[in-house]
């Protein structure tokens, strides 16, 4: 068996589809790593989507 | 061939949906420093999610699941399903400012394909298995309404 399969953490399956917010989503991500220009990590933006997870999933 | 390691994809039947590859180069070099793979049905005519003679996905067949039944309706067919492969990012590279940015690049990319493949409507499911820690998480935090299988609705993660 070729070593990738050889792991302990089991992946899981998943279905994903594009909810009304998306393309905003990727604006974001868009602009971060327009503006970032590879000098900044992506910590900033881990945290500005985090939030807007937060935001959207809020009840 | 075996004993260089060099394999290649099965060669794609010439019908059903074409694949889709997503690739973050190096600018100064041209290495590829990341890849998503969007794979499109093999399907000669595009089949109801829930038709019995469906065939199965790679990720339904390795985890013995029907991941896709519940999604049947108006609008979507297997020609608007994609399995997700691969979601890499070269482990040769430093870890660092660069390495931290790939895989958004990489989720760029594979999103702006989502929406041009799902057109005005949205009408296309993204599929795939991954791990909750990684490629989920980046899933997540993408904006993808995303169930996971066989796992409680995952929650927002926080930056690590």
């Amino acid at each position: 068996m070729w070593p990738i399969y050889q792991q302990e953490t089991i992946a899981k399956p998943f279905v994903g589809r594009i909810p009304q917010t998306f393309a905003d989503d990727m604006d974001t991500i868009d602009a971060y790593l327009a503006e970032s220009r590879g000098t900044r990590d992506a910590r900033p933006l881990v945290e500005l989507l985090v939030r807007r997870r937060k935001e959207t999933t809020a009840p | 061939m075996q004993q260089r390691a060099l394999y290649h994809e099965p060669a794609r039947p010439p019908y059903g949906v074409e694949d889709v590859h997503i690739i973050t180069l190096g600018q100064a070099d041209g290495r590829i420093l990341g890849y998503v793979g969007l794979s499109g049905s093999y399907d000669q005519v595009p089949l109801a999610l829930d038709a019995p003679d469906r065939p199965r996905l790679t990720t339904e067949t390795a985890h013995q699941v029907d991941l896709l039944r519940r999604y049947a309706g108006p609008g979507l067919d297997t020609h608007r399903v994609f399995e997700v492969k691969r979601f890499l990012r070269n482990l040769d590279m430093e870890r660092g400012t660069q390495a931290s940015l790939v895989p958004w690049h990489i989720v760029l990319g594979f999103g702006r394909s989502l929406l041009a493949l799902g057109g005005p409507q949205r009408r296309v499911l993204a599929v795939g298995d991954a791990k909750e820690q990684v490629a989920i998480r980046h899933l997540l935090l993408m904006g993808l309404d995303l169930e996971v299988v066989g796992a409680p609705r995952p929650a927002c993660p926080g930056p690590s």
